[in-house]
């Protein structure tokens, strides 16, 4: 046995709980995006450039991705914490690796559904301890016996996953047609249309769909980067929502 | 008075304009004289914002830690309310009947939705203190704030924060800078000053604060312009990111015909933006279908593959 591939494996356990569990609304959060989970896993097996770079590529495909009434539909934690160390030691390609990071995805969508499931026992004990009026019992529930579920499903699960994970899927990589490697690869780059277009669902309004296709132009005939653009749209933001007041005020006859 | 009172109780349909219906309610107990009850209320220790404060982090650490399908985040609100209803209900009977009332169906957005946190602490003070406020006044509040707080903060904090500070990140990351790590960690700083200032928000206006936040103009002005940076975010990551292109060629009289170029000329950007259109209409057609969208798009990159469109 591979003392350092225990602890390792050992290691993306633990942090899959932590980011599992939810501890702090948005602080699990930070840990739960690819691109934090590329830089540790990077930063444990010497490789920063590729986690990095696999990170960034996994966190594009779920962008924009949200859990709508908290159902969330892809886990992208459990896939670049899978994904990233079997790049960095079987060295497939980081687009090969970023589209394997979407079945993985889904299987995390399903552990998440079991957790819930599980759960409910939990606000049934909880409702017992406040029958008695037990608060510190209620408060147990809540976080305790939370993380102990969590803890059950999600830790052997990442050890197995991580523990056998480079070693099974080595020699598949050989078998795999070249096709369909080259259809990952295709599905890597193209997937991050899938957020993209949710976000504009939930966002996009008749008074800013066109700021859409200005960003998207510009870009597109410009190249300029990212946060150049992000920049550009909070100052566009800014002009455009003290404008408005000016008029509904003058509207108002104010 | 009584006859809102008892339209509070049949519960249901448009439980934001009871909420506001009910307002008036609020302001009468206060001016009444003391009663026997609001004596014995007086005694315990008022509410500080360091409460309000420990509230909101007690519900930021565990807002989702025991979510489950049949009362989503009820466990979560009455596990982060335990130490506030400690101190307004020393005794154990009472307090019993208040977790229990804290205890129900609850879900929504964590950041924004923590306007409700501060909204019924604020209640279960007054009714601490002795004043007329029914169990169901309580539940139903919360039940009918639960929604439009959820698509406030689903929309600013899950549809516009976030994308945009991870978008930053990977654009980051993507050329191995480590900077890329430091934009989810300003989520979680921007994301905690946001609700702890709603919360305490939520508090100081009681009942009220909902009326004000929804009708106001500040969360209008906000969401507008959130809106911009979003789709404008949104565009500028559709141009970088999505990357697709096709490696057809025709030999048309002997003269090489590149697709790609050809496309290009009419207007950059042509695929990615079918993609994104095509995931945007489907989305429109058939909301939460996300999954089978995934497989569409992995089936016609595997079409595309083995045909050679792609």
């Amino acid at each position: 046995m591979d003392m350092s591939l225990v602890l390792f494996a050992l290691f993306t356990g633990i942090y899959y709980w932590f980011t599992f569990s939810v501890i702090g609304y948005t602080f699990s959060d930070a840990f739960f995006s690819p691109v934090v989970v590329g830089f540790i896993l990077g930063l444990v097996l010497g490789d920063m450039t590729t986690g990095l770079t696999l990170g960034a590529t996994i966190q594009l495909i779920y962008i924009g991705i949200i859990g709508a009434g908290g159902n969330w539909p892809a886990d992208e934690c459990m896939a670049a914490l899978i994904v990233v160390p079997l790049a960095i030691r079987t060295g497939m390609s980081v687009e090969a690796a970023a589209a394997l990071a979407v079945p993985l995805g889904l299987l995390g969508a399903f552990v998440n559904n079991i957790w819930r499931g599980g759960n409910t026992v939990l606000v049934h004990w909880a409702d017992k301890y406040a029958e008695k009026g037990d608060e510190k019992g209620v408060a147990r529930c809540g976080f305790l016996y939370a993380m102990i579920w969590s803890f059950i499903i999600t830790v052997p699960l990442m050890f197995v996953a991580n523990y056998f994970g480079a070693s099974l899927v080595k020699p598949l990589l050989g078998v795999i047609p070249e096709w369909i490697m080259h259809a990952f690869e295709i599905a890597g780059g193209v997937l991050p249309c899938l957020g993209i277009a949710m976000t504009i669902g939930l966002i996009g309004k008749r008074n800013n769909f066109a700021l859409f296709f200005l960003a998207f132009f510009i870009v597109i005939y410009s190249g300029v980067n990212v946060m150049f653009a992000a920049i550009m749209g909070v100052c566009l933001a800014l002009t455009m929502v003290f404008n408005r007041n000016k008029g509904g005020r003058e509207l108002n006859g104010r | 008075m009584e006859d809102k009172s008892m339209d509070m109780k049949t519960t249901e349909e448009n439980k934001v304009e009871q909420i506001v219906a009910a307002e008036p309610m609020v302001q009468e107990p206060a001016d009444m004289e003391q009663t026997a009850a609001q004596a014995a209320g007086s005694e315990i220790p008022p509410i500080t914002k360091k409460d309000v404060n420990r509230l909101f982090f007690r519900w930021y650490v565990r807002a989702e830690m025991s979510n489950s399908f049949e009362r989503l985040q009820s466990l979560s609100f009455c596990s982060s309310m335990v130490p506030a209803l400690k101190k307004l209900y020393p005794d154990k009977e009472q307090r019993a009947e208040a977790l229990k009332r804290n205890l129900q169906f609850f879900n929504t957005e964590g950041i924004f939705g923590s306007a409700i946190h501060g909204t019924v602490l604020a209640m279960e003070e007054q009714k601490a203190r002795g004043e007329d406020i029914p169990d169901d006044m309580i539940t139903n509040i919360k039940t009918g704030l639960m929604g439009p707080m959820a698509g406030i903060g689903d929309t600013l904090t899950w549809g516009i924060i976030r994308p945009i500070l991870l978008g930053l990140a990977a654009s980051f990351a993507m050329q191995g800078s480590v900077l890329g790590i430091l934009f989810p960690f300003a989520f979680v700083i921007i994301t905690y000053i946001i609700g702890n200032y709603i919360c305490n928000m939520g508090y100081k206006l009681g009942r009220n604060s909902v009326k004000q936040l929804l009708q106001g103009g500040l969360v209008n002005d906000v969401i507008y312009g959130a809106g911009i940076v979003g789709m404008f975010m949104m565009g500028a990551l559709a141009a970088s990111y999505v990357d697709i292109s096709t490696p057809l060629q025709f030999t048309i009289n002997g003269e090489e015909m590149v697709v790609q170029d050809m496309l290009d000329e009419i207007v950059k950007g042509l695929l990615p933006l079918g993609f994104v259109a095509g995931s945007y209409f489907f989305l429109k057609k058939f909301p939460y279908k996300i999954l089978w969208l995934l497989l569409i798009i992995v089936a016609i990159c595997l079409l595309g593959s083995l045909t050679g469109v792609l």
